[in-house]
Formats: structure tokens, sequence, C-alpha cells
């Protein structure tokens, strides 16, 4: 028998069973349609996860590494002795080592006075290793990273130069810091202008009687002699070598101020300052404030970021670091607990929507198999006239196959349908389900449901393949009738 | 003439649970090309059975079935249906046709398992179709045709794929009287025409008399092997028979109704 006359007879069977062949497609098609909903649903949030890593930066290798302090500390295990470790360039350099490590650097934050021409500016620079910048990941704007031996040498980030202003009117505030949108004049060309950093500003600021006015810090002496003030300061001209892109949300936040420079020269300068501060306390007992801040010359840092190769690397790196005793935080293990809550609800939707497509499958056994009774005398004729085994079989699988693509093809149908109503109307329940992650897909412009080429092209496969296996033992029982018997079955 | 069928000491059981029917005890007969055979016997004498053995849809207990030299019960069921696709066709006493299929189809059927292309398949059941009057039928279901029209797509079924040998099982038990002296001479007429052998299974003596040899079949055993006719009846025997059966018959129509017809026409 020829393909196409198989097909041809086996949708006339179809075809005249109407209601029957009806029926057993609903119950494919609603197989099919929920699990589609089901695993949409799971896209949807898989991609919300990704986008939002995306927009928050939120780089599945990095590990934050922070020191542990003394005491008592309530953990997993309860109350709990922790011991104090610090975070010294000793540990920098182990966490190096840890297999599966790309880089480890510091993090050392210190406010840090700019000067260029008229203006100031008062901004936390970021020291880090030159070398590890690069490593970090962040995006650059234009020109390169820092490099080794650069001790002048300064990163921004496209809205640093924001924070200057002009502080001979005696406010100490830089309007333009706060403003997110994308083009605002600034005082300051940090590609023309020469930019000073003054350091050992310990008696600059101990000089001045500070209080608060409107819209911040003011110098109650109102204005700033830039000549007189800044004369006895010690300072040097950086170099700003490159500029980088933050993430668009980042922006959307007010942020994209960020400067890095070598943390060498960040420590350096932290050393003359206490140097200063030293000085200062010895011949001035009665500033005490000071000496609290000042503590001494650093030898250990708050913050160290270690990145790895892949994410998969992350969370056993983190383990390892938490072992030694010191305290992590990494995004990956936030985004992986949500993940898992989400994977815990979405296996349990989609076991529910399983349960239907079972039920098609016995559906469509039990229609075959029902034909097959019903068509015993049809089989045996057909054998007799010359029908091969094959043949009858052929065209009972057949027959039960097309029901499962059929109905296939209403399930996606029926998904798309619902799919298209659950990301335009807002479902308040299925908002419930997809716990967190809606919030950011509103915002993101994102979908509930997301339902993929590969995933109708899948759950066609997936209904034509149940029919298959649901005809077989049909089929298989009608090729084991014996032709005499059916015939004279009345 | 040269011999088509020779059977050589076949035996038949059927294991019926526990107990044994012995349906055909020691059969050895022979068949020639060309002939027309009427197996006769009473219902359970093991007639069908013989019918069976022949078409190679069952094989003997013990003996052996050759078809032109070949032992049927040695070839596979690929083989056997190659065989029936190729030699053979049959008429059944219930027409037998798909419910789902036109007329037409119903006749190109045996065609379309021998895998004919289209256009080749439908021109030979057209013309087969017009050959037992059919030819302006052969757009209807069987259920819109008379139990004697369906009889004849079935006629035209059995001869499309031009068989050496027509088996005919009882083809005329759901026809009246008239209808079946029409179907006789049709299916006779049509087997001489292509020398084909024509083999009919029936317990209706009269019927009997269209074959050139007559077997008598009696508890799985030959009884005897006469002489027929080689022709249905007379006109005037006919006639007679005809007026017989309308006195007998207080004047009712001819039932040309078929209780019988192929069942799964439900949804």
């Amino acid at each position: 028998m020829r393909a196409i006359d198989t097909l041809s007879m086996c949708f006339r069977n179809l075809i005249k069973r109407k209601l029957r062949t009806f029926l057993t497609l609903l119950g494919v098609m609603i197989g099919t349609g929920s699990i589609i909903i089901m695993i949409s649903l799971g896209l949807a949030t898989d991609a919300q996860f990704a986008q939002m890593i995306e927009d928050m930066n939120l780089n599945m290798t990095e590990i934050q590494v922070f020191p542990q302090w003394g005491g008592m500390m309530w953990t997993e295990d309860g109350m709990q002795e922790m011991n104090q470790r610090d975070i010294t360039d000793e540990s920098v350099e182990r966490f190096m080592r840890i297999p599966g490590v790309r880089t480890a650097t510091p993090m050392m934050n210190e406010q840090l006075l700019f000067r260029s021409g008229p203006y100031t500016m008062m901004a936390s620079v970021t020291g880090v290793r030159p070398e590890a910048l690069e490593l970090m990941g962040y995006n650059l704007g234009y020109g390169r990273l820092l490099q080794e031996g650069g001790e002048f040498e300064a990163v921004f980030s496209i809205r640093s130069e924001r924070g200057f202003f002009d502080a001979s009117d005696g406010s100490w505030n830089s309007p333009r810091q706060w403003d997110t949108s994308d083009d605002v004049e600034t005082l300051v060309d940090i590609h023309e202008d020469s930019i000073r950093i003054y350091y050992d500003t310990s008696q600059f600021w101990n000089t001045r009687d500070w209080g608060w006015g409107f819209g911040g810090m003011v110098d109650e002496d109102f204005g700033l002699d830039l000549e007189e003030d800044f004369a006895p300061l010690r300072s040097f001209e950086i170099n700003i070598v490159g500029v980088i892109q933050p993430p668009e949300i980042e922006l959307r936040w007010g942020g994209g101020t960020q400067i890095f420079m070598d943390i060498e020269t960040l420590r350096l300068l932290n050393q003359m300052s206490d140097e200063t501060q030293r000085r200062q306390r010895e011949e001035d007992e009665w500033n005490p404030s000071f000496s609290a801040i000042t503590s001494g010359p650093r030898q250990t840092y708050g913050d160290v970021r270690v990145r790895t190769y892949s994410m998969d690397d992350t969370a056993e790196v983190a383990e390892i670091i938490q072992e030694m005793g010191y305290q992590v935080w990494f995004p990956g293990e936030w985004i992986n607990n949500q993940r898992e809550m989400q994977r815990g609800m979405e296996t349990l939707l989609a076991a529910i929507a399983a349960v239907s497509l079972v039920i098609a499958a016995i559906n469509i056994a039990n229609t075959m198999i029902t034909s097959v009774t019903e068509r015993t005398r049809e089989i045996g004729v057909m054998k007799v006239i010359g029908a091969s085994i094959s043949d009858v079989r052929k065209l009972f699988l057949l027959e039960s196959m097309v029901i499962g693509i059929l109905g296939g093809v209403l399930g996606v149908g029926l998904a798309l349908g619902i799919s298209y109503a659950m990301n335009n109307f807002d479902i308040e329940f299925l908002n419930n389900l997809n716990m967190g992650a809606p919030i950011i897909a509103n915002e993101g412009g994102g979908v509930v449901s997301l339902i993929t080429p590969w995933l109708c092209g899948l759950a066609l496969a997936v209904a034509g393949g149940i029919g298959l296996v649901s005809g077989y033992y049909p089929a298989w029982h009608a090729t084991r009738l014996s032709a005499l018997a059916a015939i004279r079955g009345d | 003439m040269g011999i088509l069928f020779e059977l050589k000491n076949v035996r038949k059981i059927y294991r019926m649970g526990t107990e044994k029917v012995i349906a055909l005890d020691d059969v050895s007969l022979t068949f020639e090309k060309g002939k027309i055979y009427c197996l006769l016997g009473t219902s359970g004498s093991g007639k069908s059975t013989l019918l069976n053995l022949l078409a190679g849809l069952e094989k003997p207990t013990s003996g052996s079935i050759k078809f032109r030299g070949k032992a049927l019960e040695t070839l596979s069921e690929k083989q056997l249906t190659l065989y029936r696709q190729g030699y053979i066709g049959f008429v059944f006493q219930s027409y037998n046709l798909l419910p789902t299929l036109t007329a037409l189809e119903n006749v190109t059927l045996p065609l379309i398992f021998r895998r004919m292309p289209k256009r080749k398949r439908i021109a030979a059941a057209r013309k087969m179709l017009k050959a037992v009057g059919l030819g302006n039928r052969w757009r209807h279901k069987p259920h819109e045709l008379s139990g004697g029209q369906q009889q004849r797509v079935s006629l035209a079924r059995a001869f499309v794929n031009e068989p050496q040998v027509i088996f005919a099982d009882e083809p005329t038990g759901n026809l009246d009287t008239r209808t079946t002296y029409e179907m006789m001479d049709m299916i006779t007429n049509m087997a001489r025409e292509r020398e084909q052998t024509l083999i009919i299974v029936t317990h209706d003596t009269e019927i009997s008399q269209y074959a050139d040899q007559i077997i008598r079949v009696r508890d799985g055993n030959i009884e005897s092997i006469t002489e027929g006719l080689g022709r249905g009846p007379s006109e005037e025997e006919r006639n007679l028979e005809n007026e017989k059966n309308n006195s007998n018959a207080t004047g009712d129509a001819p039932v040309t109704d078929d209780s019988n017809t192929p069942s799964g026409e439900y949804e």
C-alpha cells in the first residue's frame, strides 16, 4: 500500500467517526495545551531572570567577601561563637589560589577631593588592583582600563564628572549629580580640563566650621577661597585613561558615577593622611574625633571581590571561602534560591499537566481499541483481498498518530491563545504564581508566558509520539486478528 | 488443461478448548485451470474450511496443498499476501464492502494493496464496474446500494486484479431467487470469459449445477465428485420456480434488503 493511500484511508476513517475523533482530539488538545502553558510559564520566568541579571549587572561569577566579625552570631546552626577574620593581602592571595577563581581584588573606598579649575568635587574612589579591573566585567565606554604602574591614572564612569560644582558661593552640592537624564551639561570636560586630586586634606577639613543648611553641607563662612584654601594642600594631576559605560538600569537608578584607581595609590594617600593626622593628634589633644576614625595604617580590607571562570564554580568557591572563615555574598546565591523555588512550583504544575496528557494517551488507546473491535470484519476483508500485515499495522498506527498530531496542533493553538490572554490581561493569580519575577517582567516589558517555536515543535512531536505509542497495542491487535474469524465473526 | 491446486491427504483439526474438532479428515483433490467447481455440503461439513485452506487463510494440520506446484503451507505470511494479491479473488456471502469507501474505491482496494498507481487502478475499476452493470453507480457508498448491487461491487472487486482463481463463499446466500440466478450467471460467465478457475462453496444443490464438477463434502471427507451441468437452470425452469415462489410467498416483494451489511457504521 502506498503512503498516500494509507493516509487517505486513515482520514476517511477519522472523518467517518467525527464525534469520537473530535472528543479524542479534545483530550489531546487539552493535554498538550496545558503542558505547553506550564512550560511557557517556566520559560518566561527564566527569560525574566536572565533579563534581570543583565539589567542589574548581577554577574553570576562574582563573589563578595567580607571580614568575619568576632563574637556571638546567629547562624543556621544556632548561636555560635565566631572568630574574627580580617581580610589581608595574604587572604586575597589565598582566594586567588582556589581552583576556579579567575581573579580576586580587594576593594577600597576613599572619599577624595577633586579640583579642576574653579570647580570642586568630593567623590568616592574605588581602589582595585589594575589587572583585576578588566576581569571584573565592567563595560568600557572608551579609552582603556587601569594598567600596572599607572599611579596617577583613573577610570571614570560616564557620569562621574557630574559631581563637580562651583563652591565659590558656599553651597557644597551639585544638582547635576541627581539628574538621571542623559544629556546634562557639566562644568568640567574630562578630556580637556586638567583634574587634580587633593590629598592629605585633614587640615583643610579641620580648620573649617561645618554646618548643615539647605541643599547639603555648607561652609558657614559662605564661600571658599580656592587660592587661599587649596594652596597649602598637596595634590597631583590625574590622568583619566578610560570611561566605563554602566548598564542601563544602574543609570536609571542614579548610578554611573564610579571612579576607579589603583589600590596602591589610595593606600599611599591613606598612609600620608594618617601620618599627618598622627602628628596633628600629638599637637592637638582636643580633637579626639579624628583619632577614632584613623586607626593606624590599613592592612585589612572591608571588601574583596572574587571572580570565577564560570557561574557553575561560583557556589563551590563561595563555600570554600566561607569555610576559611569569611562572610560571602554572591548574586548567584539569591538567584539560585529564587530559581529553585520557581522550578519547584513549575515542576508541580507540569506534573499536573502531564497527568492530563497521560489521560489523553489512554483516551487515544481506548478509541483505537474500539475502532479495531468495530472494524474487525473490515480488517479481515482487507487481509483476504490482499492487505499485508504491515498495511494493517500502518493503517491503525497512522490513524492514532494523526489523532495525536492534530490534537497537538489544536493544543498549540489553545496554548497560544491562553498565552496571549495571560500576557495581555493582568491576571493577578498568575502573578502570584510567578513569585517576584513579574515585577521585573512588567517593568522590562517582559511576558508571563513565553512560547518559543521549538516548544511548539517539541509539543507536536510529543503529541505525535503519544499517538504512536497509544496506537501500538491496538494496531498490533489488529494485525493478530484472524482474517477468517474476523469475517465470520457475526 | 493444467493443474492449479493439488491437495494431498489434507487434514485440519480445530482445537475448541480441550476438545478437538476434525474439520477435514483426509482430503485429496485436484483443481484444474479454467474450470468451475462447486464444494457442496451442509453447514459444518468442512467445505468452508477447505476454501480457507485453498485461499491460504489457514494452514492444514497435516498434508499439503500445492498451488501451481508450490506448497502453500510452506509460504511465509508475506508470500501468502503476495499470493492473495496476485492470484486469487474472493466473493463473500455478506459482500463485505468497506462502508467508508465508495463502490469505485471498494473495487480499487485490491489494486491499492498492490501499490498500483491511482490513475491506472481507477481505470481498471471503472471497467470492472461496467462489466458487472454498475457503470453509473460508482460514486455510491455501500449502504446506498441494494444487496444485489453490493454483491456485484464485491464481484468487481474479486475480478479486478485478474486473478487465476476466484473463491465464492455462499455468494448468493443473502439474495433472493431471481437475483441469485442473475448473480450466478454473471459470476460464471465472467470466469469463463477470462478462463479463470471458479470455486463456489454452497449448500444449495440448484446452484451447484452451474459447476463443471460438484464436490460433495461430508464430515470432513469427500463424499463424491460428480459432473454438473455447467450452466444455470433454463428459462422454463426459472419461470416455473418463480410461479411456485409467488404462490407460496403471499406476494411479498423479493428481499433485497440486507440485514447483514458490514457493521461499523456508527460514529
